[in-house]
């Protein structure tokens, strides 16, 4: 993968996931951005190899009697081209990682 | 714990936009999306917060799947094309003949075009490899009007209208002379040329050229009196003459008893100005005198050298033409030699300078073959036209017979725009296979073509690495190819109703009329166009033929040329004339040697001419004679009748009274037939001479002077012994009844005996004369070579189509020999159909030829372009190939079974 510099919008996207953040509609509420917006820019990531999906423990689904779900994950090279995104977009910088374990709440 | 729900409409949209996502992705698209919106949905009820709201906003979420599928699209057809292309694969697998005819016509097909494109390439859209070649324009004389004296091309000038041009002109930034000649390395016996670039001080650096060792050529080893300056060799002669030795700067080379230091080594792709031809040696133009005698600098009747500059930026070649019209006048007026001939002096002072670009360099390659090689283009370009009409018939034949599997296909839903891209991919894939096959053929029959053009006395070089220019040609000829081949089967194939082709089962009845007569309507096609290419590579080889046997007036098997040179002897002049003679004494001495006589203008190789007047008639009626300066007994060494009066002989000496023998076509211009001998014409000033009366001792046959294909001209023959001016060599022709390379043995022996310090070099006379209709064996080999490559793939056509009507009236015919048909009516039925379709096609192709050949009627010789000859054999070759091709479906017609035929209906 060839160094190529992340949009605002991925670089978002990659900043919250590693706070902690994982799923798609969890980045979708805490970014505020579109579904149509978030999914293609995961796939991005992932095509380049800066995050990594995984799907959840089957078991975990079971109990909730819903499919398992699919989080995502920053790999190294996302770290290093997350650090480069934190110094070009200084407003990163500025977002809380997740305090808990709990998903977002929606508001509202 | 919490409620089960029902399936949100949200759920639906995703189940429902899953359809458009790649199927091998689908599965875990859905579940990645329904898990997020069941789990945002049980959460939001968790909360007591499961409102309209939260559930449009659901809903919109769910909408954004949308995006996120499309995005998905490129990864579907990635996989489809992976499919079409692995299906293709197996597809080709399958049917090896049919791929391997279609692999290998396409090959020769394409690898032909592309080989004739890549000399065609390098000899005429290619710029020189220096920098900015587009800047850089060639500055010589509107027209020859005003030029006399030793010409070269005529957009060369003399060395002292160069330094006018070099002096006065604005409209170039940089600008330098150059001219070629070839020098002799070895010390003594046989020759060992080596092509000397003589070059002005500006040369490399206006180009742009950097030295690959050492140092180039600069304006300051260019100064008037430089002696023996720095020579500077060419990458090629680096590595053949001192096997790439990194030492051999400062090495000495010695030219014409000179030893000259080498200074400096040029790139390996620069070959000089001149696009075909390469170069040795570069010397500085101001070494001329050592090499070549002090006069070509001063004299402003020799005319070598080609001026070309770099245009200063802004410039125009128009603004820079405009300029050396303005200064033309005063250039010439300077320029002007003192000794010019009176007559010519007018003219010489009106002559124009103007400016040409010459970003490609100058080429007497491309003046001679840019036009064979683009008709030749164009009949490679209808070979592989024929070679695609014979595909469409192959896969139109192949897609009949595939027609249940496509209509189940279509019936199962395939959708006709896959169906159609998976027969291209089909195509595509076969012209991929026939184009990388066709560029190895094309690179092996560029070396092959080169080789062709190439002369033992002018070797051609040419730079036929690939450039884009070339892979773009190769890559567009097989993607057309493929959309020509491949495109109408598969839009065929794919309009056909699933439910007719099923119901017809599998007997193939399907093959309706309409598409059969497409068929036919390719191979009537493919023969019309393969007796345009039939016609054309007769008349060519019957042109070629014609030269061939042309009558030239004179014999040239037995004759060799043999060039002496005995300069590196330091005779003084007054002693060459005896030496000559001697020379020749004791070359006709030798056993099997049955004359030999001196030959300055060698006939077909060498020539000169002159403005004469009959003693009767005055200088103003001049008119133009080619002349030749020859010895004893030329006539009898190349056995030309001697018609009337004497040869030269002993008396013939330098201080009598000039004598000349004439052919009978001088006679005819001049005298109107009369016997000329014992008149007197008169020739027409010199430089070096004033008007001279010459004595006609002797009438004899005409000869072909300069060109097979012209009419016999007048020529006068001047004794070469009365010339004072001649030089320390000896051109020689030589008839012998030994074998070539005995006769030269034999004369390098003697000549080596006599000493050893003489050079020499050999041509077969009846090699040299083959050399000048090389381009018309080009043409007639090469289509030659096409024609029988369109015979047999018309051949190929006709074989198709004939056996499929026998697969397909199979029945028709049972029926016809229970009827009581005889078997030769029962073939006659096959071979009138062959028969039809050849006349139909002879019937469209005929025109077709009247229309086109007129294109080669520059190129062929004794012939017109719509020879009835020709024509009439391309036609019987056609008729012929059309029996060939009908033979085993005919007779295959005749073991028909009756019962057999019936018991299957």
């Amino acid at each position: 993968m060839g160094k190529s510099y992340l949009s605002y919008t991925m670089a978002l996207i990659l900043q919250v996931l590693d706070h902690g953040y994982r799923h798609g509609f969890d980045i979708m509420t805490i970014t505020g951005l579109a579904s149509g917006t978030v999914y293609p820019a995961l796939r991005r990531l992932e095509n380049s190899g800066l995050v990594v999906s995984k799907w959840e423990r089957p078991a975990i689904a079971q109990a909730a009697q819903r499919p398992p779900r699919k989080y995502y994950e920053v790999t190294k090279p996302g770290q290093t081209a997350l650090v480069e995104a934190r110094r070009r977009f200084r407003l990163l910088t500025q977002i809380e990682p997740l305090a808990t374990n709990k998903p977002a709440r929606q508001k509202g | 714990m919490r409620k089960r729900f029902g399936k949100g409409p949200w759920l639906w949209l995703i189940t429902l936009i899953g359809v458009i996502v790649p199927r091998r992705l689908r599965a875990d698209w859905r579940q990645e999306w329904e898990a997020e919106l069941r789990y945002r949905e049980t959460l939001l009820a968790e909360w007591g917060q499961l409102n309209w709201r939260s559930r449009l906003d659901l809903f919109w979420h769910s909408a954004g799947a949308f995006m996120d599928a499309l995005w998905l699209q490129p990864r579907r057809w990635e996989d489809e094309m992976i499919q079409d292309l692995r299906f293709g694969v197996q597809m080709l697998l399958k049917n090896k003949s049919f791929t391997a005819v279609a692999v290998f016509s396409l090959a020769l097909g394409i690898g032909a075009n592309t080989a004739i494109f890549q000399l065609l390439d390098a000899v005429r859209l290619r710029l020189l490899p220096v920098k900015a070649p587009l800047e850089l324009a060639e500055v010589h004389l509107a027209d020859t009007k005003g030029m006399r004296g030793g010409l070269g091309r005529p957009t060369q000038v003399t060395n002292p209208i160069w330094e006018q041009i070099r002096d006065r002109q604005q409209a170039f930034s940089g600008i330098f002379a150059w001219g070629t000649n070839t020098i002799n390395l070895a010390p003594g016996g046989e020759v060992r040329p080596a092509r000397l670039l003589y070059v002005s001080g500006g040369f490399f650096n206006t180009l742009g050229v950097p030295p690959a060792r050492g140092r180039v050529l600069t304006t300051a080893d260019d100064s008037p009196g430089c002696g023996a300056p720095g020579l500077v060799i060419s990458h090629a002669f680096w590595q053949s003459e001192y096997g790439g030795d990194p030492n051999v700067i400062g090495r000495k080379l010695t030219l014409a008893d000179h030893p000259l230091e080498i200074i400096g080594v040029t790139p390996a792709n620069f070959f000089g100005m001149e696009v075909g031809r390469s170069f040795d040696l570069a010397l500085p133009i101001c070494a001329v005198p050592i090499v070549r005698g002090n006069d070509r600098l001063l004299s402003g009747i020799i005319w070598w050298l080609t001026v070309t500059g770099r245009l200063k930026p802004g410039w125009s070649v128009e603004q820079a033409t405009s300029q050396m019209e303005t200064i033309s006048p005063g250039l010439f007026e300077a320029a002007l030699p003192t000794n010019y001939p009176p007559a010519s002096v007018k003219d010489y002072l009106g002559s124009k300078l103007i400016t040409v670009p010459a970003g490609s360099g100058v080429s007497q390659l491309r003046e001679k073959y840019e036009q064979p090689l683009w008709l030749l283009l164009a009949i490679g370009g209808l070979v592989l036209l024929i070679a695609c009409a014979n595909l469409a018939n192959l896969l139109l034949a192949r897609a009949s017979a595939r027609e249940r599997e496509i209509a189940v296909r279509q019936a199962l839903g395939a959708s006709r725009g896959r169906l159609i891209r998976q027969l291209l991919v089909e195509s595509l894939l076969l012209a991929a296979a026939g184009a990388a096959l066709g560029a190895g053929v094309a690179q092996a029959l560029g070396r092959l073509l080169v080789a062709f053009l190439s002369t033992t006395a002018d070797p051609v070089f040419l730079d036929l690495t690939p450039d884009w220019r070339v892979l773009g040609f190769a890559v567009g000829l097989a993607v057309f190819t493929c959309l020509l081949f491949g495109l109408a089967p598969a839009i065929r194939v794919t309009r056909m109703e699933p439910g007719v082709v099923m119901k017809a089962g599998g007997r193939g009845l399907t093959a309706s009329r309409e598409r059969f007569n497409l068929r036919r309507a390719l191979v009537v096609a493919q023969v019309s166009l393969s007796l345009v290419l039939v016609a054309g590579a007769l008349l060519f080889s019957r042109s070629l033929g014609k030269l061939q046997t042309v009558d030239t007036g004179f014999r040239q098997e037995g004759v060799i040329s043999a060039r002496v040179i005995f300069q590196q002897l330091n005779l003084p002049p007054d002693r060459y004339p005896a030496f000559k003679d001697e020379l020749l004494d004791r070359i006709r001495a030798i056993p099997g040697v049955e004359a030999a006589a001196v030959v300055h203008e060698i006939p077909l190789d060498d020539w000169g001419g002159a403005n004469v007047w009959m003693d009767s008639a005055d200088a103003r009626q001049g008119k133009h004679t080619n002349l030749s300066r020859i010895g004893p007994d030329y006539f009898k060494t190349l056995q030309i009748a001697l018609l009337a009066g004497r040869d030269f002989d002993a008396r013939d000496r330098v201080g009598t009274p000039k004598v000349a023998i004439v052919n009978e076509a001088f006679a005819r211009k001049f005298l109107d037939g009369a016997s000329p001998v014992g008149h007197r014409f008169w020739v027409e000033a010199t430089p070096g001479d004033p008007d001279t009366p010459y004595e006609i001792v002797g009438l004899v046959r005409d000869t072909k002077y300069e060109d097979l294909r012209e009419e016999f001209a007048p020529i006068a023959y001047y004794a070469a012994a009365q010339n004072a001016g001649a030089g320390p060599g000896a051109p020689l022709m030589i008839r012998s009844r030994l074998p070539h390379d005995e006769t030269v043995a034999a004369v390098k022996r003697v000549l080596n005996e006599i000493n050893p310090g003489i050079t020499v070099s050999f041509q077969e006379f009846k090699t040299m004369i083959e050399a000048t209709i090389l381009r018309e064996r080009l043409m007639a080999t090469l289509s030659g070579f096409f024609g029988v490559l369109a015979l047999l793939l018309a051949c190929i056509g006709l074989y198709g189509i004939l056996s499929y009507g026998v697969a397909n009236r199979t029945s028709e015919i049972g029926i016809r020999m229970a009827l009581g048909a005889q078997r030769r009516d029962v073939s006659w039925l096959i071979l009138r159909e062959a028969l039809w379709l050849v006349i139909a096609g002879v019937a469209v192709g005929l025109p077709i030829i009247f229309a086109v050949t007129r294109v080669a009627a520059t190129l062929l010789f004794g012939l017109t372009p719509t020879d009835p000859v020709s024509l009439f054999l391309a036609a019987l070759l056609m008729l012929a190939v059309a029996m060939v091709a009908g033979y085993l479906p005919a007779r295959r017609a005749t073991r028909v079974d009756p019962l057999v035929a019936l018991r299957y209906e």
